[in-house]
């Protein structure tokens, strides 16, 4: 489903990604895990097609298709979703207008009848539940005032009602309690099948004890430096991030050497 | 100088028309007072601080047509652009009131309504007791309204009695016309209502709407005061709304300035009771080449009195949008609360937005604030709704009409509040695709 082949990334002239190769099928679910400044958010934001990062090298490709050609929202409407490590607060946009839109503009994209407000409000009424979102929210401005873990949630809501088929999750545990954290990863096994593909990204183990990865990658300074099943992130738990600094260091020794 | 003398000459002959129209004593002199006060001011230029951004030249220019002929045009009746559960809907075609185009519904006790022109002939005490008082009557313009008007609204709602719905006034110019239209409200101790003035024009052409409204709230009167300006792509539209508010009164007054090619609403507030408050929003929505220009004062005279201004632009294209936002507090004004918000969103790089707060305080104890900041669209929130599956150019729309919807929180009433968003929205949509 995804495709990235030696990717490098710039921000202002600064490389951040230097060569990222990584092939997520649909069905799967693959961790990215590494300490702050990896560049863990870089990729996620390039999967999303922000605009104020460069590609300088390499490729990505979704469902065959090159990913970097395509505009934010076509990609979301072709299927990839990005929950945001740091939601956007919208004053104005109620989150159930804003909600909608986002719907209709997805269902218009497949050809669908668009939903009007009581088709919606039903639709949305599950998923509210098994996000124990308190209904009031729905009302507010986007974000506006919500707590971290409402927003977060807020962010899996999205997820589940537009069905993507491959969501990038950056960060999403950062600052949950066990109970917020429980309700997010509940939320993320619902959208889990054989037609959907999800990468999480994360700084820590914890999340991946409610949301079991197929794959688990490790990046350290823009590169992706050792891949493993789930076992990988519980011993990056144990041992820390140094140890994979370390061999890392020497793996880019022994490069060097064989040059 | 010698464009304002012709300026001048050219409505001599209308004032002479006026003047010898039937009408009691006391308002044949305060026309030729008004009259003569507004040739010696004549109009104003940009050397005049209080006009500074905004240039009347293209007014002096225009020739207008002061004839009194009613026209009947079939399409008036399929103008109302704006709509709402009311209870009176009244419609004056180039200041003249249009009986078949209005609605009168039962009358409510305490509530006395008719054209301001019938009421001077009824000879109803507020018009020779207020008329032209209120404002004080030494501007220009207001000079030039006292002079020429023929007919507005008068309003007058009796001690604790209550307009229940909105009263709706459309003021509909046609092509080439000067309507010089003035309205009248009264409202006695602890009255409440809510009006709506709507100016448009019923078809293209240039013509200048001068409008004059003058409030008197007492004691704890409530005023919800809403004003929409949807005029043609050439239209001169020079309004000037006061208000003079009782103790413990609420004036609320919202502007929305959508039409024109130069708008000029210049909105004072006399707070001359204790503990009386005002709230002056307003939304200049700037497109083409038009100019929008707020021009607010608020004269806190006595203890505790609060005021609140927000006025917004949107500013596409060429346009220009200026806010001058005056703030006065007196000696005896102590506890006084003053707060003032001007923001502007700018969509291209050729529209100019101007900020100008003036606070004068000469009393202590006293709060005040403002702040100005003008800025473009958002780019991590246009990122977040493209993300989203939005493309970018309604995602754009949907940020701006969250911006410009902003003023309209401090309407309360929720079905007013729907159809007032619903004429924003319609007014915005072609502005989003600026770059």
């Amino acid at each position: 489903m995804l495709d990235i082949s030696n990717l490098h990334v710039s921000v202002d002239g600064k490389p951040i990604l230097k060569g990222i190769d990584l092939h997520l099928k649909a069905g799967e679910v693959h961790a990215i895990m590494g300490p702050n400044g990896s560049g863990k958010s870089t990729l996620a934001q390039v999967l999303a097609g922000h605009e104020s990062y460069a590609i300088t090298r390499g490729s990505v490709r979704y469902q065959g298709e090159d990913l970097l050609a395509l505009t934010p929202e076509d990609r979301a409407r072709a299927g990839v979703f990005l929950a945001f490590q740091y939601p956007v607060e919208i004053p104005g946009v109620t989150n159930i207008q804003f909600l909608k839109t986002a719907v209709n503009a997805r269902r218009r994209f497949q050809g669908l009848r668009e939903l009007d407000a009581l088709d919606f409000l039903s639709q949305i009424k599950e998923k509210l539940a098994i996000l124990k979102f308190d209904d009031n929210l729905s009302y507010r401005a986007v974000n506006v005032g919500f707590s971290g873990g409402e927003k977060k949630r807020n962010e899996i809501l999205q997820m589940l009602l537009l069905a993507p088929k491959l969501a990038i999750l950056d960060e999403t545990d950062s600052g949950l309690d066990i109970d917020a954290l429980k309700i997010v990863a509940e939320g993320v096994n619902q959208l889990r099948g054989p037609e959907h593909a999800i990468l999480l990204i994360t700084h820590y183990q914890r999340l991946l004890d409610y949301i079991k990865p197929d794959v688990v990658h490790v990046l350290h300074d823009g590169r992706i430096v050792r891949s493993g099943g789930p076992e990988l992130a519980h011993e990056l738990e144990a041992r820390g991030y140094g140890w994979i600094e370390a061999a890392a260091g020497e793996t880019r020794a022994q490069e060097v050497a064989e040059q | 100088m010698k464009a304002t003398t012709e300026f001048i000459q050219r409505y001599n002959k209308v004032l002479a028309d006026i003047l010898a129209s039937a009408q009691p004593a006391w308002l044949h002199n305060k026309r030729s007072e008004a009259y003569d006060l507004f040739q010696r001011l004549g109009l104003p230029t940009t050397r005049d601080e209080e006009w500074k951004y905004t240039s009347l030249a293209g007014i002096e220019r225009a020739e207008l047509d002061t004839s009194t002929t009613e026209v009947s045009l079939p399409a008036l009746a399929n103008i109302d652009s704006f709509d709402c559960a009311y209870a009176h809907k009244l419609v004056f075609v180039d200041g003249r009131f249009n009986a078949s185009l209005s609605i009168l519904r039962e009358p409510q006790p305490g509530v006395t309504l008719m054209p301001l022109a019938q009421a001077v002939t009824l000879s109803q005490p507020a018009t020779s007791e207020f008329m032209g008082r209120l404002d004080g009557n030494n501007e220009a313009l207001a000079a030039f309204n006292t002079a020429l008007w023929r007919d507005g609204l008068y309003l007058d709602i009796a001690r604790g009695a209550r307009l229940t719905r909105p009263l709706i006034i459309h003021c509909i110019s046609t092509s080439g016309r000067l309507v010089p239209i003035r309205h009248l409200f009264i409202l006695g101790e602890g009255a409440q209502a809510t009006v709506i003035e709507h100016y448009q024009s019923a078809q293209a052409g240039v013509h200048f709407t001068n409008a004059v409204t003058e409030c008197l709230l007492g004691a704890n009167a409530e005023l919800n005061h809403i004003k929409l300006q949807d005029e043609n792509e050439q239209a001169f539209h020079a309004a000037r709304i006061t208000a003079r508010q009782g103790p413990g009164s609420r004036w609320l007054n919202l502007s929305l300035a959508a039409g024109g090619t130069l708008t000029r609403n210049d909105i004072i507030s006399h707070l001359d009771g204790e503990a009386a408050s005002c709230t002056l929003n307003g939304l200049a929505i700037g497109a083409g080449r038009r100019h929008v220009d707020h021009h607010t004062f608020i004269d806190h005279r006595l203890p505790g009195g609060i005021s609140r201004q927000h006025y917004r632009g949107v500013l596409a294209d060429r346009s220009r949008v200026v806010f001058n936002g005056r703030v006065r507090v007196g000696k005896g004004a102590v506890k006084t609360d003053a707060q003032q918000i001007n923001r502007n969103l700018l969509l291209s790089r050729d529209a100019e937005a101007d900020s100008k707060p003036q606070l004068e305080i000469y009393a202590d104890d006293v709060k005040c604030t403002h702040g100005a900041a003008t800025g473009g669209l958002d780019v991590a929130q246009l990122f977040y709704l493209r993300s989203r599956g939005i493309p970018e150019t309604p995602a754009r729309g949907m940020l701006i009409q969250a911006f410009a919807g902003t003023v309209l929180d401090v309407i309360e009433d929720a079905d007013l509040k729907q159809a007032l968003a619903n004429w924003v929205g319609a007014k915005l949509p072609q502005l989003a695709g600026d770059a």
